[in-house]
């Protein structure tokens, strides 16, 4: 057997990149039955800030604004009563300074902490605890629990959540098939006595081929010996080209943070709290207030960034591979 | 954190530039060194390739052989790419006298995904395999640092998905991904590069 070209010109990669993929560290997987509580614990605060993120992109991480024992000193009051800009389900926004995160400040992942029965974000912590903010109006953002058994456009969240993963595994097989499909088309006699043009895989390796790709897609892509080649890359394309079952499952969790905010909302309305939905739901409370606050299937409040002063986050947003 | 990394990279700097030294002085301590040092590394990628545990610990011990031979006069900038890069080398030409059943079917896959990307017969009559090396490097800078190691991984080291994935956190479907459309990438990168024939 020899070594392809290929292979040998992998081996001249520079001496930097392979030092960097060499140290690249494992991430290793900690012994839940050792470390327990503590593994839970970095579990939940993983997923607590990747859905603060989501649902609002707002959760502040800086440091909180300071009162000077006047009103009119408080960062960012004079501009802090929001225009009624997004999905506003109330106009109740009061009239008067509100402490908002900065959004100046360089974003970091948020710390976390218990205050009051609820979780809460270190900054906010920072802004509640401090005396003099007492009497002033704070604005939080509220991030809610996912539920997976949403229904959005006829499938749950977590049905999103199955197709993405079998349509990578799906495009996955595909591509391999673009690959190999004129060695394969051959079938059994690729290991048995060799294509005509002198290629021979081992038995193992055909078996697990096969076994990865499917025999529904090669019967599909290959009939009576005939790699359709030219259909297999239309197909390829067109997937690629369609909406993908990745959007249709990020477009499910943002329908059901929006209508959890929006649902949410209504009821505070009811209550008479003041609040507002923009990318999520913002809450407009002094820190007694905040504390007889009980919001159904909140996960975690944090200080909200004023919207008129943060970029739209979704640019932000990782392009999917 | 990134000056705390800097540091240790600086200390593994200089621990390698200690042991190139005793190469120089032919102390067989400096071989003692590489192998506490990189020993585990060696193995990993022998028997990546050759999925037999003897003939990796012999490709590593002609690595050793092959370094103390190298050095001097050679002086390594990097000696962990140096000592990979000759264990690669050997793994892969012994590789090619192994008989067919005890080869890994991982590694066959590899090399075969390889070929495909830019098969023998298309490298254009000027072009050698380092030429090409280059312009794979040149490449994989393009591309974010998780598939660079991605693929470095796969492919020179000859990690299987389930290692990577594990390695990065990821799915193993999102390896296969990566993995996917960065040999269709590097593909087009090297036709347009007029690589291929």
């Amino acid at each position: 057997m020899k070594t392809p070209r290929m292979a040998n010109s992998v081996g001249h990669i520079d001496d930097d990149l392979i030092t960097a993929a060499a140290e690249s560290k494992k991430k290793m997987k900690p012994n839940w039955m050792k470390l327990g509580s503590l593994a839970a614990c970095f579990v939940v605060l993983v997923a607590l800030v990747g859905i603060g993120v989501w649902q609002n992109g707002l959760f502040n991480t800086t440091q909180p604004p300071v009162a000077n024992g006047d009103n009119s000193t408080l960062q960012g009051a004079d501009k802090t009563n929001p225009t009624n800009s997004g999905n506003n389900v109330s106009a109740g926004i009061p009239d008067a300074p509100i402490i908002w995160g900065d959004a100046n400040s360089e974003v970091q992942v948020a710390g976390f902490c218990t205050w009051d029965g609820k979780m809460i974000t270190l900054s906010l912590h920072d802004v509640l605890t401090d005396e003099k903010n007492k009497n002033h109006l704070i604005a939080i953002g509220v991030s809610f629990e996912l539920d997976n058994e949403f229904v959005y456009n006829g499938k749950t969240i977590s049905e999103h959540e199955a197709e993405v993963d079998n349509a990578e595994l799906f495009i996955n097989r595909l591509g391999e098939l673009l690959k190999i499909g004129d060695e394969l088309k051959y079938g059994e006699a690729l290991y048995k006595t060799g294509t005509p043009d002198g290629k021979k895989w081992a038995k193992q390796l055909y078996d697990e081929t096969v076994e990865r790709i499917g025999k529904d897609v090669l019967s599909t892509y290959i009939v009576d010996g005939e790699f359709l080649k030219d259909k297999l890359e239309a197909d390829i394309a067109a997937y690629n080209a369609g909406t993908s079952s990745r959007n249709a499952w990020n477009e499910a969790i943002e329908a059901y943070y929006k209508f959890i905010a929006n649902e949410t909302a209504e009821k505070l309305n009811e209550r008479n709290v003041n609040c507002e939905v923009r990318k999520g739901l913002i809450v407009y409370v002094t820190v007694d207030e905040f504390s007889a606050l009980e919001i159904e299937n909140a996960m975690f409040y944090s200080l909200a960034l004023n919207e008129d002063e943060v970029g739209d986050l979704s640019k932000t947003q990782t392009e999917p591979l | 954190m990134k000056a705390l990394l800097g540091l240790s990279r600086e200390v593994d700097n200089i621990d390698d530039l200690r042991i190139i030294e005793l190469y120089f002085e032919r102390d067989e301590q400096a071989i003692k060194e590489t192998d506490a040092k990189y020993g585990k590394l060696c193995r990993s990628i022998a028997y990546n390739i050759l999925n037999n545990h003897e003939d990796a610990e012999e490709c590593v011990n002609d690595t050793y052989v092959g370094v103390w031979n190298a050095i001097p006069p050679t002086r390594p900038n990097n000696l962990i790419a140096f000592v990979c890069k000759i264990t690669r080398n050997l793994s892969l030409k012994r590789l090619e006298f192994v008989k067919r059943k005890k080869r890994s079917a991982d590694v066959l896959l590899s090399l075969d995904e390889l070929a495909s990307v830019l098969p023998d017969g298309r490298y254009a009559p000027d072009v050698n395999d380092e030429d090409v090396g280059k312009l794979i490097s040149k490449f994989l800078r393009t591309q974010k640092e998780e598939v660079r190691n991605v693929f470095i991984r796969k492919y020179y080291f000859f990690d299987s998905i389930g290692d990577i994935a594990e390695r990065f956190g990821f799915t193993e479907s999102k390896v296969k991904n990566m993995l996917f459309y960065t040999r269709k990438k590097l593909r087009d990168y090297l036709i347009k590069e007029g690589v291929e024939i």
